[in-house]
């Protein structure tokens, strides 16, 4: 580690302010190019991303591979990319969660429990066996897409379309059976 | 509506794109249906599937240089993934707003230094008494000086484009109970570069009370970041004025009025 990053470190630990206002002025930085697409979040992405480099800075996690500032660069934007993310499912719990209580965590899309590695596992598993064409549709449904546009989009009349979609999710299901048994 | 058009249906529910009336009739459906809503399970299963993405690590560590764990995947993914090229895309960004400061530590508030000057007096007394007594003096200060977590960070708008968009509700300064100190993000509107700049801030009697110089504009983002103790706002409303500095004359360049709420 070099040493100018250890010594930044100590004073920023120590609350030193110099240290504290370049830390923070990085930081702030690099989460600049997401404020946009973050405005309603932006107060508490700030503060979550400052209370994570605190967190790894105190548990002595930056071990020197790169600068501190490349390293503190990398843990921004991965705060930042972890809240974008939650904005992707935010709207689509909040429709799950009166209709489907019971729906399993891993179904939601970007949900944190789906992270988890062995039904990431699954998850992949079950799509390398689905075929193009059911990655097509459903990369349009995905993407917001409705039956109408990708009906345009495909030449499929809408009724036919909406079948091709169901055949999927029966192919989608029946692969986990599959796997799973 | 059947079982047959609302399981049909339930996609485009999840993606949000029913007309209301649709929406309305498949969600009645579901209430009563207990295979339908089933069928809904599956439908969250089958997003899942089809709206794998890489992990942000990946991402970052693409647009920092660092060895994907599966690049062809990495690669394909991406070429078929909007959202996942546009992330990617931000994460470059943001790079190339670092690239430019690579290891160099920006000193904000160099006038007011005082956590230096500090250390080296309690170090320079201390070692007059003791390497020990030194020793206990520095701990004991490093002790008192806990990180403050929670810092208020405020965007803030240059005077001129406050008046003009919403009035004094845009730079309204309100601070959490606990906060020893705030950080503003002073968003430039000028044209002109110096050198240096400096700051001060006026109360509402126009009278100077605070002030300091180092202060940094971020080429990339066209802001100034300074953080001031708590202890240093006025409660009354009171104005930043920011300076450009170059060959010892100094010209005022941006104007920022504040309206205390504590």
């Amino acid at each position: 580690m070099r040493r100018a990053d250890r010594k930044l470190i100590q004073r920023f630990l120590a609350g030193d302010e110099v240290a504290l206002a370049t830390v923070e002025g990085w930081l702030f930085r690099a989460a600049w190019p997401y404020r946009q697409r973050l405005s309603g979040d932006w107060p508490d992405l700030q503060q979550d991303i400052r209370t994570e480099v605190v967190r790894l800075l105190r548990e002595d996690r930056f071990r020197g591979e790169s600068s501190l500032k490349t390293y503190l660069w990398r843990v921004a934007n991965h705060a930042c990319l972890d809240r974008l993310r939650q904005r992707h499912r935010r709207r689509w719990l909040e429709l799950a969660d009166p209709l489907e209580p019971d729906l399993p965590p891993a179904a939601a899309p970007g949900d944190e429990p789906a992270a988890r590695q062995e039904t990431r596992d699954l998850l992949r598993r079950v799509l390398d066996q689905m075929p193009e064409d059911c990655r097509e549709l459903w990369q349009m449904l995905v993407a917001g897409l409705s039956y109408r546009e990708m009906s345009t989009r495909t030449g499929a009349s809408e009724g036919a379309l909406r079948v091709r979609v169901l055949r999927c999710r029966k192919k989608a299901v029946a692969a986990r059976h599959r796997l799973l048994n | 509506m059947d079982c047959q058009d609302t399981s049909e249906l339930l996609p485009w529910l999840l993606n949000g794109t029913l007309d209301p009336a649709e929406e309305g009739e498949v969600r009645e459906h579901l209430a009563g249906c207990a295979d339908c809503r089933r069928g809904l399970t599956e439908a969250a299963f089958a997003w899942a599937v089809f709206d794998q993405h890489p992990e942000p690590q990946a991402l970052v560590d693409l647009a920092f240089g660092r060895p994907a764990a599966d690049p062809d995947r990495l690669r394909t993914h991406l070429e078929a993934c909007p959202r996942c090229a546009e992330e990617l895309a931000l994460v470059r960004r943001s790079r190339a707003l670092g690239g430019a400061e690579e290891g160099r530590v920006v000193p904000l508030l160099p006038t007011e230094d005082r956590g230096w000057r500090r250390l080296a007096a309690a170090a320079g007394v201390a070692f007059l008494i003791s390497a020990s007594g030194w020793l206990w003096t520095w701990q004991r200060g490093t002790e008192r000086r806990e990180i403050e977590v929670n810092v208020p960070v405020l965007d803030v708008l240059p005077q001129e484009r406050t008046v003009r968009r919403a009035g004094p509700e845009v730079n309204r300064l309100t601070v959490p109970a606990g906060a020893r100190s705030v950080v503003l993000i002073l968003a430039s509107e000028s044209d002109r570069e110096f050198p240096e700049y400096a700051w001060e801030m006026v109360d509402r009697s126009g009278r100077a009370v605070a002030g300091g110089g180092g202060l940094v504009r971020n080429p990339g983002t066209l802001d100034y970041t300074l953080r001031l103790p708590v202890e240093l706002l006025p409660h009354d409303r009171f104005m930043l004025r920011v300076y450009g500095e170059s060959g010892g004359r100094r010209t005022e360049v941006e104007t920022y009025e504040f309206y205390p709420d504590r």
